[in-house]
């Protein structure tokens, strides 16, 4: 509409000049040969009056296209102006993307200096625990081991248990003997009669001691045997304290270090993830920007716009003022005044021809 | 008669079990050996029994270099490897691959 509506003012333009040029250009029309002056200077003012009603007439259509050009101007800058809010928008969105993002990375490098926990954090903890795991493997060994120095020292003390038995059964038997003895000694004493009665005394006492000797061996030997079964039982519980199974204790620190390849993997990933992310909000905001620069095509638009409007006024304004002239008045330089009167009045050449350049505030 | 390396064959689980024959294996030898090499190629299973019982052994040889420990499995080197045995004995046997990322 636009393109037509600035065709029509072209071409009314172009009548006017041409009307103009070949009035300046003859001074007058020729008129065929043989007709009077006088009938042909009526038949040129009858000419000039009709021509006088036509500018009128199309003075008179002109406020319509302009009405039409200050339309497409107000929607052009009102859309203009809702495209520049979203690109607006959607920088701030984009800075703002960016801004987190650079805050997340910070957060999984563990840079941001306070006591944030770090992915790297979570995987240096977790290989720590996995060495500590292996420390505590390590005492265990250790406490089995001196289970085992235990359990060899026990043992040793057992099997002397068990000698210190041997020899008890030796005194008993000596005591046995030595019993027999006795009694031999206190038959021999009575066949010598009453001679032997010391010797029958004597021998009394030696079998009274021997049976108290077989009584204490019988109770060395009772104690040796208890002492030897609580050792044994010692045995046992020492057997059981050295013998652990270490499997599930490799196993947690398997899952450890395993969770610490993990967790630096997974930094790795959304470092390079985040790093896409940034990248991509980079350029939403470098396309953006280009988008903003391109919004500039509204101000040049509006500017060719006015300067439509203008001419059409220009055009109106020098149609009014033929279309109000005397017929007898040269039209030619009366239209020719006025434009170039108008013309001194606006300056209205836009400032910029492209979109190509300016300066937009890029973030 | 001369010092020899004295080899000791463990058994399929080397456990408290193992202590009677082990010990006898290199205590009491009328020529105390040179150095000690355990062979562990039919072990499957070593508990801290076993483990105790190495030390035992390690203390009785006086040096790191003189108990070897060869033909262990992979995940039993990586036990032994866990208690630190690296430092106390040598060890012969393929490594376990190393802990990475598990999907």
């Amino acid at each position: 509409m636009l393109t037509g509506l600035l065709l029509a003012g072209a071409c009314t333009l172009l009548t006017i000049w041409a009307l103009g040029e070949e009035r300046s250009a003859e001074g007058r029309v020729e008129w065929p040969e043989g007709e009077a002056p006088e009938a042909a200077e009526a038949k040129e003012a009858t000419v000039e009056l009709k021509q006088c009603r036509v500018f009128a007439v199309v003075a008179e259509r002109l406020p319509g296209p302009r009405e039409n050009l200050r339309q497409v101007r107000g929607i052009l800058a009102e859309a203009a102006q809702e495209l520049g809010g979203s690109f607006k928008e959607l920088s701030a969105l984009a800075k703002s993307q960016s801004n987190w993002l650079d805050q997340t990375l910070q957060e999984i490098h563990g840079s941001r200096g306070d006591n944030a926990v770090s992915i790297a954090t979570l995987a240096a903890d977790s290989r720590e625990n996995a060495a500590m795991v292996g420390q505590l493997a390590g005492l265990i060994v250790q406490l089995s081991k001196r289970s085992l120095d235990i359990f060899d020292r026990v043992e040793s003390m057992v099997e002397r248990l068990r000698e210190m038995e041997r020899l008890v059964a030796g005194v008993k038997a000596i005591a046995d003997q030595t019993t027999l003895l006795a009694l031999n000694a206190t038959i021999e004493a009575a066949h010598v009669g009453e001679a032997g009665k010391g010797f029958e005394v004597v021998a009394s006492e030696i079998r009274q001691l021997a049976q108290n000797a077989q009584k204490v061996s019988e109770e060395i030997r009772q104690q040796a045997r208890r002492a030897s079964e609580t050792a044994g039982a010692a045995l046992g519980l020492t057997q059981e304290n050295a013998a652990q199974d270490l499997t599930i204790l490799l196993e947690a620190r398997r899952r450890m270090e395993s969770m610490a390849a993990n967790a630096i993997d997974l930094e790795n990933r959304l470092r390079d993830k985040l790093g896409s992310a940034k990248s991509s909000a980079a350029e939403i905001g470098m396309v953006n920007a280009v988008a903003i620069r391109s919004m500039q095509f509204e101000d040049i638009a509006r500017q060719i716009l006015e300067r439509t409007e203008q001419d059409l006024t220009n055009v109106e304004t020098t149609l009014v003022a033929v279309g109000a002239a005397p017929a007898t008045e040269d039209l030619t330089a009366l239209a020719t005044a006025v434009l170039e009167e108008q013309a001194a009045l606006v300056a209205h050449k836009p400032s910029q021809e492209s979109i190509a350049g300016g300066e937009v505030e890029l973030f | 008669m001369e010092p020899k390396h004295q080899t000791i064959l463990a058994p399929s689980r080397f456990t408290f079990t193992a202590r009677q024959s082990f010990l006898a294996a290199y205590r009491n030898q009328p020529v105390p050996p040179e150095g000690y090499t355990v062979v562990f190629a039919q072990t499957e299973f070593i508990d801290t029994a076993g483990l105790g019982l190495l030390l035992q052994l390690r203390e009785y040889a006086g040096r790191r270099e003189l108990v070897r420990c060869t033909q262990l499995r992979p995940e039993l080197r990586q036990l032994l490897s866990m208690a630190d045995f690296e430092a106390l004995v040598v060890l012969e046997g393929p490594r376990a691959a190393p802990i990475a990322f598990q999907p």
